[in-house]
């Protein structure tokens, strides 16, 4: 929904807090498909190892701790600073 | 193999580092100097309830069993921490804004602050918890069951004393005051140092079992390759229903809740929590496939494999590493148990307690007595009650079942809350009804599915009932619910829960209307984001702060409510201790109240000391959303700048009508001293010369003083037009009304117009058969209305041989008389302006009239309740007189 408050054009940094925002809500999203990715070789056949799926589930969670530990400080940022918080972006719907 | 009692003063020294950690703990927070109790490491580490016993000493017999799939267990909590931004970030903020005690006091809240629905959920929590309490006591006793391996030690007795000290710790910390913003500084920092212990211990227990039985990472690879688990024979469906299942838990578990919303303090610590959370996870998980398959293949077969942990590194003979496996556990299930019961206690406290003792008193009487004393005490009791209760499940369970069944029928159990609480804070649509009929459902799916069964056949439900259904009602077969069998038991009772749960939550919200606290409440929860600043929610004001203050002051305690009312009387601009009931004072102390008793209790308080409703129109309005204020704004600014135009566009008109009527008033003012002054002029013209010529012969002197004479009876009779009209404009006539017959007045008005110039002759026609009509009117002034036309016609008649025609008609609801001409009438373009003052045709002076004649007639008809009009299309000039008839008249 657009709103006619908002300007057309955003400043960078408020671009780019927006776009980051995105990405923290896609990235439980991203999780959950690769965590549900053994499901792709790992039923039926019986040929799957534990110790290659235990390797691929940790590598996975790895990298997810990672991707979060680097975006949750700038988050954080944009959490407590109400000025140009776009938290708002979306909780901006209209009534559900 | 050491020794029991070694054992026992090892757990009692820990018992007692914990009390002392948490009571200086509590110490430094008394004293301001506990900043650093409250950092972004001690949060996360607080989040470490989530893994109990059940994961210390489960997990490792779960990979043992099942080989990874107890990994999904960690899974959904990583899933919720990651995604933190979406929920967990909303709830946490809610929580701060609505001083949420508890996920009972949450659903509560959201719904109107019901009270039905915080009973319910509490109701539904402590049976879902105490199995997992009796399941922390029993992994407690089982592990000291391994090192008293020989010696003959009552189990039951160590499970009962471990319960007392728990309700003791969890006593004293948990309910030493009753903080509104219900933070345990004490348990919190007991329960991080506990987070630490588990961590270390099962990650020292990974290295040794990894380093020094398995000699490195790659032969550790080897070794479970050779394992009975070796061939990852995943199940789908259960994968992909324990991740959703503990994902839901972690959000839903009263402790999580109390760890996550709670006793959170600062919103930017949950960042950290995001990734520093589910990196604790990983590390905790990390190490159990490999100490399960070293277990599998060193142990004897038939050793318990939930207790690999403990019995390797003391099949080692390393008791060091064995006794520090010990604290992890017990760390893990006292933890768990801890904060299980203190969130336990303040629902029971906030939810059923104190919602009946209120309800038990005098509606209308104020809160008497110590709030404060009933509500601990409440507690106190609850947690006693509670922990006696996880025990007595644990004795009649005779903890038989495997640990993990129990910790997933908890997680089910609980996880029925999930729609009712993600509805509520995502969509203001979800009702009150719609949350009690999901949680109900939920909660009979689960207990018909799961809970019951779980006792074992013939325990609670009969083999035959397990087999047949109920009373051989087929699809109703507790496992295999609508005839679909096959399904692995958790799966089917997690997916038929969930999904008739959610069902009837979506569906009883959409057929039911929420009341307006159930609104103010939705819109304040799922557009948390906007309304930081909570609107006002009373329309109090009968109160006396008085009375407030007495009534705070036993709630949240006396040195609290004065520090509060003081900073609401100093931001009102007033001294002393007592500001003004305002609804947003009213609405602060709510929440404040909320901190400590719950919302609902809190909002029944404010409602006996109020009385009657507390949320208007305007309140409803205020939180509607934001797009809609932008709108109504606008729509204001829009109806105001159109009354503007509005206004702007009637100032013209009347500017115009003024400058029409001045211009009116100059003509009129110019036009009469102009009447004035030709017949003046000619006078003192004739008298000078009356006066000076003494010459002057009787003919002329009397031709003269004639014209004098002429001339003042013509003055004379403007000023008396004149009187007359000013008379008629301004409403004082006084109408002497009567019945009067039109062929009468006629027959006045034609002999009074004769009676003037006999000489003047006119032929007039009439019908006197046709005047016979008798109107209610004032017959003096009508017949001067037909004098005026009548000699008007004579006077103006340009015809050879002046005729005048009269012609009265009664047309039902009017009488008409027409007094028309034979001349040639009246121009059009000048039709419109003959009913003017001074308006006169022609040249003027070639009557004598002073043009005021029509416009008396039109005032006295006005004034009638009739009209005159000039009636074009005749032969000559035509007049209508309209007059009411007597019937329409009477019916005025």
């Amino acid at each position: 929904m657009s709103n006619p408050r908002d300007p057309v054009f955003l400043a960078r940094r408020v671009y780019r807090s927006r776009r980051l925002i995105d990405a923290s809500r896609a990235l439980p999203f991203v999780a959950v498909v690769l965590f549900l990715l053994p499901l792709l070789w790992a039923t039926g056949n019986g040929t799957s190892s534990t110790a290659m799926g235990g390797i691929f589930i940790f590598v996975v969670w790895a990298i997810l701790i990672a991707i979060s530990a680097a975006m949750s400080g700038p988050l954080s940022k944009i959490s407590e600073d109400p000025e140009d918080s776009p938290s708002t972006e979306d909780d901006r719907k209209g009534p559900s | 193999m050491m020794s029991f009692n070694l054992l026992l003063a090892v757990s009692l020294s820990y018992v007692a580092l914990l009390f002392l950690v948490a009571f200086a703990a509590e110490k430094l927070a008394e004293r301001g100097r506990g900043g650093w109790l409250r950092s972004p490491v001690v949060y996360t580490l607080s989040l470490s309830v989530y893994c109990t016993a059940w994961t210390f000493y489960g997990a490792v017999g779960y990979a043992a069993r099942s080989g990874l799939e107890f990994v999904t267990i960690y899974l959904g909590p990583t899933v919720v921490m990651v995604g933190w931004w979406v929920v967990a970030r909303k709830l946490v903020r809610i929580g701060r804004t609505q001083r949420i005690t508890s996920i009972a006091d949450l659903i509560s809240s959201r719904y109107g602050k019901s009270n039905v629905l915080g009973a319910l959920v509490t109701l539904f929590a402590i049976v879902g918890t105490t199995p997992y309490i009796a399941l922390q006591l029993q992994s407690v006793t089982l592990s000291f069951s391994v090192f008293a391996a020989g010696e003959s030690q009552d189990l039951n007795a160590t499970a009962l004393w471990v319960a007392v000290g728990l309700a003791l710790f969890t006593v004293i910390f948990g309910t030493r005051n009753l903080d509104s913003n219900e933070r345990h500084h004490g348990v919190v920092t007991a329960i991080a140092v506990e987070a630490v212990v588990k961590l270390f211990a099962l990650v020292a227990v990974g290295v040794f079992v990894v380093w020094f039985i398995g000699s490195g990472p790659s032969n550790m690879v080897q070794i479970i390759e050779e394992s009975p688990i070796a061939i990852w024979q995943m199940d789908g469906s259960r994968w992909i229903a324990l991740t959703f299942l503990s994902g839901a838990a972690f959000l839903c578990l009263p402790r999580m809740f109390q760890v996550i919303v709670v006793e959170n303090s600062d919103e930017a610590h949950l960042g950290v929590a995001s990734w520093a959370f589910p990196a604790y996870l990983f590390l905790m998980s990390l190490f159990v496939v490999p100490i399960a398959v070293v277990g599998l293949s060193q142990l004897p077969e038939g050793s318990n494999p939930d207790l690999f942990v403990l019995t390797l590194p003391l099949s080692y003979g390393n008791e060091g590493l064995a006794m520090l496996a010990f604290l992890g556990g017990f760390s893990s299930a006292t933890s768990m148990v801890i904060v299980a019961a203190l969130a336990l206690s303040t629902m029971v406290s906030n939810n059923i307690v104190l919602p009946f003792w209120l309800s038990a008193r005098r509606p209308g009487a104020t809160v008497s007595g110590d709030v404060r004393n009933v509500v601990l005490m409440a507690r106190r009791i609850s947690i006693a009650v509670i922990l006696a209760l996880g025990y007595i499940y644990y004795r009649v369970s005779g903890g038989g079942a495997a640990l993990a069944a129990i910790g997933l029928i908890a997680f089910a159990g609980v996880a029925q809350i999930l729609p009712a609480m993600l509805g509520g804070i995502f969509w203001r649509g979800a009702t009150r009804i719609g949350a009690s009929a999901g949680l109900i459902t939920g909660f009979a799916v689960w207990a018909w599915t799961m809970f019951l069964p779980s006792f074992g056949e013939g325990a609670v439900m009969s083999s035959a009932l397990l087999a047949e259904g109920p009373w051989g009602i087929h699809w109703l077969r507790p496992r295999a619910l609508f005839g679909i069998e096959g399904v692995d038991p958790t799966v089917h009772a997690v997916f038929w829960s969930i999904f008739l749960n959610s069902l009837a939550f979506i569906t009883g919200s959409l057929v039911s209307f929420p009341g307006p606290l159930e609104r103010l409440q939705g819109a304040q929860f799922v557009n948390v984001w906007q309304h930081s600043r909570s609107p006002g929610g009373w329309t109090g004001g009968q109160v006396e702060a008085e009375d407030l203050l007495v009534m705070a002051q036993r709630i949240i305690g006396p040195d609290e409510a004065q520090a509060l009312f003081l900073a609401a009387a100093q931001s009102q601009g007033k001294s002393g201790y007592l500001p003004d009931a305002t609804p947003e004072f009213l609405q602060r102390l709510e929440i404040e109240l909320t901190g400590s008793v719950g919302a609902a209790t809190a909002h029944a308080m404010l409602t006996q000391l109020l009385g009657g409703t507390s949320v208007s129109v305007q309140d409803l309005l205020a939180v509607a959303d934001e797009a809609q204020q932008i709108m109504e704004y606008s729509n204001q600014l829009e109806a105001k700048s159109e009354e503007l135009g509005r206004t702007a566009r009637q100032l013209r008109e009347a500017n115009e009508k003024l400058t029409t009527l001045s211009i009116q008033k100059d003509a009129f003012l110019s036009q009469i001293s102009h009447e004035l002054r030709t017949p003046m002029t000619s006078i003192r013209a004739f008298s000078e010369i009356l006066m000076n010529d003494g010459a002057l012969d009787a003919e002329a002197r009397e031709k003269y003083s004639r014209i004098i004479h002429d001339e003042t009876l013509r003055l004379t009779r403007l000023l008396d037009d004149l009187l007359d009209l000013s008379v008629l404009e301004n409403g004082q006539v006084t109408l002497n009304v009567g019945p009067v017959v039109v062929r009468d007045l006629l027959d006045q008005a034609i002999s009074a117009t004769m009676s003037i110039d006999p000489a003047h002759t006119i032929k007039i026609h009439r019908r006197t058969s046709q005047e016979d009509i008798s109107v209610t009117t004032d017959g003096d002034r009508l017949t001067q209305v037909f004098i005026n036309l009548i000699s008007n016609a004579k006077k103006y008649c340009d015809a050879e041989a002046p005729e005048v025609t009269v012609r009265a008609e009664n047309r039902g609801d009017n009488v008409i008389v027409d007094i028309c001409d034979n001349g040639s009438g009246i121009p059009s373009e000048s039709q419109a302006v003959i009913f003017e003052k001074f308006s006169r045709l022609g040249e003027s002076g070639q009557a004598g009239g002073a043009g005021l004649g029509l416009a008396i007639c039109e005032e006295v008809m006005d004034k009638l309740g009739g009209s005159i009009a000039y009636l074009p299309g005749q032969d000559g000039a035509a007049f209508r007189v309209t007059l009411p008839a007597p019937a329409a008249r009477a019916a005025e």
